[in-house]
């Protein structure tokens, strides 16, 4: 009965969540194509699409994605084997089990798919064991590989771990209350009143030479452990055997050695198992694995799990929607599907090719399967603080769009579209890409404290000639001559009539200016951010001012800046 | 010989005929090209960050020092980054031990053991002239190539060592080697505008356009260049622009890898030549022999 309330109640919570993520796919707004006027109608757009594809030509598309993509998952087994070879283990190892044990919930003639099915009769005696050690090699290869790769290491997460944890859970249960019921002589004593006889006691088989036979049979051959120990011999045990056939109960019971895994746990507990057995620990590892099982059934659409169905839609959807136009209603329902599709298995991470950034910004968002998870927040309409938002528009800019991350990813999701998508959003929320931030920022800025400041120019106070010090040594900005021939070859000068006027100071005042410690003044400069980094002023310099690398580098110190202020401007928003 | 092949970010899926043709030309030269995953040179990021640049840059040297290789690149960007990353960690040694510490993270440490070259350096140094030119089976006739050195790979010239920042000669070299003639231009050094494309895109677009001009009025028929930001620029940019302001086609610009390879007989498929969004096929009209063949059309 309590079973199966549990049972329904977890169902229910199970649809509501799938009917809640399917809504949200038909409603999240994702990148300007999402939020242009012909986004509507998102269901009647994907249902017309589904048709399209079906009906048409691209239907052997569809069958060869699933076939390869979804069944044999040919791109995890590209990107690494032992990968492939984990998650076929839980893929087929769950899937397989599901069919021929969970589904026998009321035992025997309730399974839909076998006539005479018995949970402790072969085959499904042995293959429950073998399925069950499929997922527990693969959750311990994933366990491992978690642990052990660093680039997966540094961006595991609760969601991660509650993954693997619930599967550990339902398999580990499994086995041990497989191996409590192996040993209960309490089983034994029911399974004999219900089969032989309501009267049978175990504890009267002093009494009844049959039972005693029986018994001993089962104590050595099927790995019960009773009370007392039997004495076995060799006559009794042949009676036992005749028992056995007679009462008909091998038509039921396979050896359960077959169990190869829980007879063996059965072997482990050996020693406790009368105990085990007075204390009803098997009923306890019973609750345990079926409840494990419904949480993890109801929260299934909340947690990674959802990929199951998810992800198949996402590899089905981008095997056909890459080859032609698609309507932007469809490219919006898509982007919010591929949201769900991610399994944050890390490979986009992994292979990034600016990943390396992450470890001198520690800015998680440059990590592509981070940025992902950062736009879920983004598109679920969640407030983000100024700094989460400025740290997305930097690793949404710092991403060379190179499309290796597009290229290897598992589950087929565009990602490389979710990144444009991104940067259209934070442009729209007022966070456009790093350089014109710090561009706007600091030259306005400083603008306004050049034109404050007065008195006296007292160049050898100023910390950030000090800090030049990649470029040039402090002394040399005093090399200058004001000869202007870094401002005479630099082409953007010679681009405007009237250079002094759009560009605000020119390199050579840039460089004199900095020498007399009015870092305002240069950083007003447009010209720092209209530089084109040709390197003629360096090349040309006469005195060895390394022009184009100062210019460099006071881009660099203004996104510093602006870097920090964001980060202070937060933190002080915190303590408020 | 053998190298590295640095790619860089832009090639995979914005310019693959660079690929396709500067595999097919080392081929046929015989200069191997190993095939390591790199990341990102850094030269996008040094805007922001010094040291996410110098990383990204001593990455790339690492992985190809574990393998005991010089890196061998089509972009002149990343051969500027690589190459000035180098000159940095050599000169700096708090800067090569901090780099060494995050490398060594990872498993790999940075020591200074290779360089980098640029694929027109090789050729004209490594595998040289002569030998090309023994290779080169159907020159091209009346054909005038603007050779477009662009300004990562020249400047800084000390540290880029590349060639003589105000008179280089190297591409010009490997231009005619093909039988183009490489045309005198004034603005053949100056950069392409790439970089602020993106951050600036009137400016950009301007210097694109002076330089197109500029090429033209000097009589030539192509622009050639050797670097993959660069063709970006001469090629998607400016087929924005030409689209934006509805011109004509000012120039269309060749990868050197694509003019060579023509030049010695390789099938256009093979170079990549229906991957330019500018149509360079054209450029048959000057091939060996046309105007010979009795049935040839005119010249354009």
């Amino acid at each position: 009965m309590f079973f199966t309330i549990t049972l329904y109640i977890a169902l229910l919570i199970f649809v509501i969540g799938l009917v809640y993520k399917l809504t949200r796919w038909l409603s999240y707004k994702i990148g300007d194509t999402a939020r242009a006027s012909e986004a509507g109608n998102r269901f009647g757009n994907a249902v017309k699409g589904l048709l399209g594809a079906v009906f048409s030509a691209r239907i052997i598309t569809l069958v060869k994605s699933f076939f390869v993509d979804v069944i044999f998952q040919w791109r995890i087994l590209k990107e690494d084997p032992l990968r492939w070879i984990m998650h076929i283990c839980i893929f087929a190892g769950f899937f397989l089990l599901f069919f021929i044990h969970a589904l026998d919930y009321n035992n025997a003639q309730a399974s839909p798919f076998f006539s005479v099915y018995y949970s402790t009769l072969n085959p499904y005696l042995f293959l429950r064991n073998l399925f069950g050690l499929m997922v527990v090699a693969g959750v311990g290869i994933a366990i491992y590989r978690r642990v052990k790769i660093r680039k997966m290491r540094r961006t595991t997460s609760r969601m991660d771990w509650y993954a693997v944890v619930i599967l550990a859970v339902i398999m580990v249960s499994g086995f041990f209350l497989e191996a409590t019921k192996i040993v209960s002589y309490q089983r034994f004593q029911d399974m004999a009143q219900e089969y032989i006889d309501p009267g049978v006691e175990i504890a009267n088989y002093q009494d009844d030479e049959d039972l005693k036979a029986l018994m001993a049979y089962w104590q050595q051959n099927y790995n019960v452990v009773f009370p007392a120990h039997i004495e076995a011999t060799g006559e009794l045990l042949e009676r036992g055997r005749e028992m056995n056939e007679e009462n008909q109960c091998q038509q039921c019971h396979s050896r359960p050695q077959w169990a190869f895994l829980s007879y063996g746990v059965s072997d482990i507990i050996h020693p406790v198992a009368v105990g085990l057995t007075r204390a009803g620990v098997a009923t306890g590892l019973w609750y345990i694995h079926f409840l494990a099982c419904f949480m993890g059934l109801a929260y299934l659409p909340f947690s990674k799990f959802f990929h199951i169905f998810s992800t198949p839609v996402s590899l089905l959807t981008n095997a056909v929607m890459g080859k032609q136009e698609s309507t932007p209603a469809n490219i919006a329902t898509r982007r919010a599907m591929e949201l769900d599709a991610c399994m944050h298995c890390s490979t986009c991470s992994v292979r990034c090719s600016v990943s390396q950034i992450f470890d001198m910004l520690h800015n998680s968002s440059i990590l592509p399967s981070e940025k992902l998870i950062a736009l879920k927040s983004l598109a679920s309409g969640e407030k983000l603080s100024a700094e989460e938002l400025r740290e997305m528009a930097e690793g949404a800019h710092i991403c060379t769009s190179c499309r290796r991350c597009t290229d290897v990813c598992p589950a087929g999701i565009n990602l490389q579209d979710l990144w444009f998508s991104i940067r259209e959003d934070l442009e729209r929320l007022g966070h456009p890409q790093p350089f014109i931030l710090a561009r706007e920022t600091i030259t306005k800025e400083s603008a306004e404290k050049a034109a404050k400041s007065s008195g006296p120019i007292r160049p050898d106070e100023d910390p950030l000639r000090q800090s030049l010090n990649l470029s040039i040594q402090a002394s040399t900005f005093s090399n200058c001559f004001e000869c202007q021939t870094c401002t005479n070859v630099c082409p953007v000068v010679a681009n405007f009539d009237n250079p002094r006027r759009e560009l605000g100071l020119l390199p050579h005042q840039i460089m004199h200016s900095l020498g007399l410690g009015l870092r305002n003044d240069a950083l007003s400069s447009r010209m720092v951010w209209d530089c084109v980094t040709c390197y003629q002023c360096q090349e040309h310099c006469p005195q060895g001012v390394q022009v184009a690398d100062v210019l460099y580098e006071l881009r660099n110190f203004s996104y510093e800046t602006v870097h920090n202020n964001s980060a202070d401007s937060d933190r002080k928003k915190a303590t408020v | 010989m053998e190298y590295a092949l640095f790619l860089g970010c832009k090639i995979p899926h914005y310019a693959p005929q660079y690929e396709t043709a500067t595999r097919a030309v080392c081929s046929e030269l015989k200069v191997g090209l190993a095939n390591i995953e790199f990341n990102c040179c850094g030269y996008p990021v040094r805007h922001l960050d010094f040291d996410s640049y110098l990383v990204s840059s001593a990455r790339n040297l690492a992985l190809a020092e574990s393998r005991n290789l010089d890196i061998i690149t089509p972009c002149k960007c990343c051969y500027g980054s690589l190459k000035k990353a180098i000159h940095l960690l050599k000169e700096n040694g708090s800067l090569r031990e901090k780099i060494n510490r995050t490398l060594g993270e990872q498993g790999l440490a940075y020591e200074g053991k290779n360089t980098v070259r640029h694929i027109l350096q090789v050729f004209y140094h490594e595998v040289g002239t002569d030998t090309i030119k023994k290779m080169v089976t159907a020159p091209f006739e009346g054909l005038k190539i603007a050779a477009h050195y662009g300004c990562h790979a020249l400047r800084p010239s000390n540290i880029m060592e590349f060639d003589d920042p105000a008179q280089p000669r190297i591409f010009d070299r490997l231009v005619e080697v093909t039988g183009a003639k490489s045309v005198d231009w004034p603005l053949k050094t100056q950069c392409c505008g790439n970089p602020l494309w993106g951050k600036n895109d009137a400016m950009s677009k301007a210097l694109t356009e002076k330089k197109l001009v500029d090429a033209k009025q000097a009589g030539a028929d192509y622009l050639c260049v050797a670097c993959t930001y660069c063709q970006i620029q001469f090629d998607t940019v400016q087929d924005e622009m030409l689209r934006e302001k509805g011109r004509d086609l000012l120039l269309p610009s060749i990868l050197y890898p694509q003019l060579l390879g023509l030049s010695m007989g390789i099938e256009p498929e093979k170079l990549g030549m229906s991957d330019n969004i500018l149509s360079i096929e054209s450029i048959s009209s000057f091939a060996h022999n046309q105007n010979h063949s009795e049935s040839s059309a005119h010249p354009e």
